[in-house]
């Protein structure tokens, strides 16, 4: 097969090579903001991976990032020393270990109910976390005693998780693996019947797009330096939604771009009117469902016959 | 030790006369939800705009909180008609996925909409209608009204149910839509009406927890899951389950919070849910399409 260029993959390693640069050529507040784009970038990728392929609706995604976060952090308090970038690997693990034995039975329900399910999965972790005393409860666990860390290190490390996690996207829907979340999403039982093992590819899924999430949040809590509840508070799992649904859901570049025009949109409305911006991404979501269920991807497939063949 | 009698009979009342409002709340959510497969994420924001109603009217025209019940009914139905014309009934029939997500997105353009106006200050009515002495315990006069006025308009829902052309037409629908349709029902105007009295529902439900307890916009999201969890619990499309199981949730609510913790209702709660979706899908009742 000749090779052709492929402008999908392109996109996304010039991004991702222009993040790399961005600590070496830019001033600290730049890479933090650019620390920030990765984090929901990371993140959105994630989600994408449970909602926008295999058609799941995750409200409560964020619990993983919350279990990321606060594995690697009851580690480091511990008296675990170990490298920063490897203290995340158990947060991801155990994120991973939370998506299988959450899953197991979440993952038997449908539609509505799964949505929910997650919903309420995430308030009750919530509320053990904010409870449980050797959980930091309302205080969360500060960690400025146990670490230093870099921000240049962690900013690279979670450049690698969102690298990682885009490469996976783009990759999955080429093989049998994410072809299967294709055929899910658009009709379980069909799936089902064409001898598709619909329960593993789910549980799969939920629990790799969770360990993703889970990483994120180790990283994002040693660079703070702090882990409280606000790990689990449903304030990003709705930016991750916007961005998913403005970016295009189930595509390889909507959480990448999507990021980015969620960034430009928020700027602008918040240099007009502070605390508008959501209530004008509520909007944006209802136009966008309506009208343009796979977001600016979806969009600029549709406008020209060239651009279709070209992105994904 | 053994729990006090006075305790535990505290803990009944607490819990069954707030079940009630909650009753009425999962009774709105299961009619849109029964009729049109719409699971409406926004339910939350509904019952909070109620109880800002209730609030404005109490501190600003010092509108008794039975009366206001009474005004929030047809304010509700209003409301309700403008997002159903305007874009609910465009995702009437379409997967979950775009229901879900369009009415996530009314649930995050009223919930702010509320955040920008009204703040997030946590607000409560200051009606003191006094409290009646059961024994050793007291029910108190706000609970008492709020459930008997939750009763009152699911008594209403019955009849309007079972006695109307229109109430039995809801129930011909959520049975077979197709059938009914052939029938000659007005599809689309019956629907247009079940998500008014399902706004309505959410708004009374709302103002009557409002004389209850404190509120603010950022609540909307517990009062939804509950919301949620009773019509799991009741059987989808099924009012005389929504509302047991109200009084179910209500119960269990107060005593997890004598005996545990408040703090953990949310834990007790989720667990519940999840176990009913495992083990009874329908309900601990018969739902309608059962």
């Amino acid at each position: 097969m000749p090779s052709r260029l492929r402008p999908t993959p392109l996109l996304l390693a010039l991004a991702f090579l222009a993040f790399l640069a961005v600590p070496a050529f830019q001033d600290e507040s730049m890479t933090s903001f650019c620390f920030r784009l990765l984090e929901l970038v990371a993140m959105t990728y994630s989600l994408n991976l449970i909602t926008g392929y295999l058609g799941y609706v995750d409200f409560g995604h964020i619990v993983f990032y919350g279990v990321g976060a606060y594995t690697t952090a009851l580690l480091l308090s511990g008296g675990v020393a170990l490298h920063p970038a490897l203290l995340i690997l158990p947060g991801g693990a155990a994120a991973l270990l939370f998506g299988l034995l959450a899953g197991y039975p979440a993952l038997r329900l449908r539609g509505a109910y799964f949505a929910i399910a997650t919903f309420s999965i995430n308030e009750a972790m919530k509320a053990v976390v904010l409870n449980v005393d050797w959980l930091g409860g309302s205080e969360g666990i500060p960690l400025a005693r146990y670490i230093r860390l870099e921000l240049t290190t962690a900013y690279y490390v979670l450049l690698g998780i969102a690298a990682a996690v885009a490469a996976f996207s783009y990759t999955a829907v080429r093989q049998k693996f994410g072809l299967g979340m294709l055929a899910i999403r658009e009709d379980e039982d069909v799936a089902e019947a064409l001898a598709i093992d619909t329960t593993r590819y789910k549980l799969l899924t939920y629990a790799l797009s969770g360990a993703v999430a889970g990483l994120a949040g180790g990283i994002v809590g040693l660079a703070h330096v702090y882990v409280s509840t606000e790990y689990f508070d449903v304030g990003k799992s709705i930016e991750m939604f916007v961005i998913m649904m403005l970016g295009g859901a189930g595509t390889a570049l909507g959480p990448l771009l999507g990021a980015f025009l969620y960034f430009l949109i928020k700027d602008f409305l918040i240099l007009r009117s502070p605390h508008l911006h959501l209530v004008i991404f509520g909007l944006i979501i209802v136009f966008i469902v309506l009208f343009l269920p796979a977001g600016l991807v979806g969009y600029l497939r549709e406008r020209s016959g060239r651009l279709r063949a070209l992105l994904e | 030790m053994p729990v006090a009698f006075a305790t535990l009979l505290q803990t009944v009342i607490n819990g069954l006369l707030v079940g009630g409002v909650y009753g009425i709340s999962a009774l709105g959510l299961t009619l849109v939800w029964g009729i049109m497969d719409i699971v409406n994420i926004a339910h939350g924001e509904l019952m909070l705009l109620g109880a800002f109603a209730c609030y404005f009217l109490f501190v600003g025209y010092g509108v008794t909180p039975v009366v206001s019940a009474a005004l929030v009914v047809p304010l509700g139905m209003a409301t309700g008609l403008f997002p159903y014309r305007t874009v609910i009934r465009r995702v009437v029939g379409r997967p979950a996925l775009a229901s879900l997500l369009l009415t996530f997105g009314v649930s995050l353009f009223l919930n702010n909409s509320m955040l920008n106006l009204w703040s997030p200050t946590i607000r409560s009515v200051g009606w003191f209608p006094g409290s009646l002495a059961l024994g050793p315990a007291l029910i108190p006069g706000t609970r008492l009204v709020a459930f008997a006025v939750a009763v009152l308009a699911a008594v209403l829902l019955y009849l309007f149910l079972s006695r109307t052309y229109s109430g039995r037409a809801i129930r011909a629908i959520m049975q077979d839509p197709e059938a009914a349709a052939a029938m000659g029902v007005n599809t689309r105007a019956i629907l247009l009406l079940a998500f008014g009295l399902g706004t309505a529902f959410a708004f009374l439900a709302g103002s009557l927890l409002a004389t209850v307890r404190p509120f603010a916009p950022q609540f909307a999201v517990s009062y939804a899951i509950i919301a949620f969890v009773i019509v799991v619990a009741g059987g989808l499309g099924n009012p005389m389950g929504a509302l047991l199981g109200g009084l179910l949730i209500g119960l269990i609510e107060s005593f997890t919070g004598t005996f545990w913790s408040q703090a953990y209702t949310p834990v007790v709660v989720s667990l519940l849910l999840v176990t009913f979706l495992l083990v009874r899908p329908t309900g601990l009742f018969r739902g309608a399409r059962a």
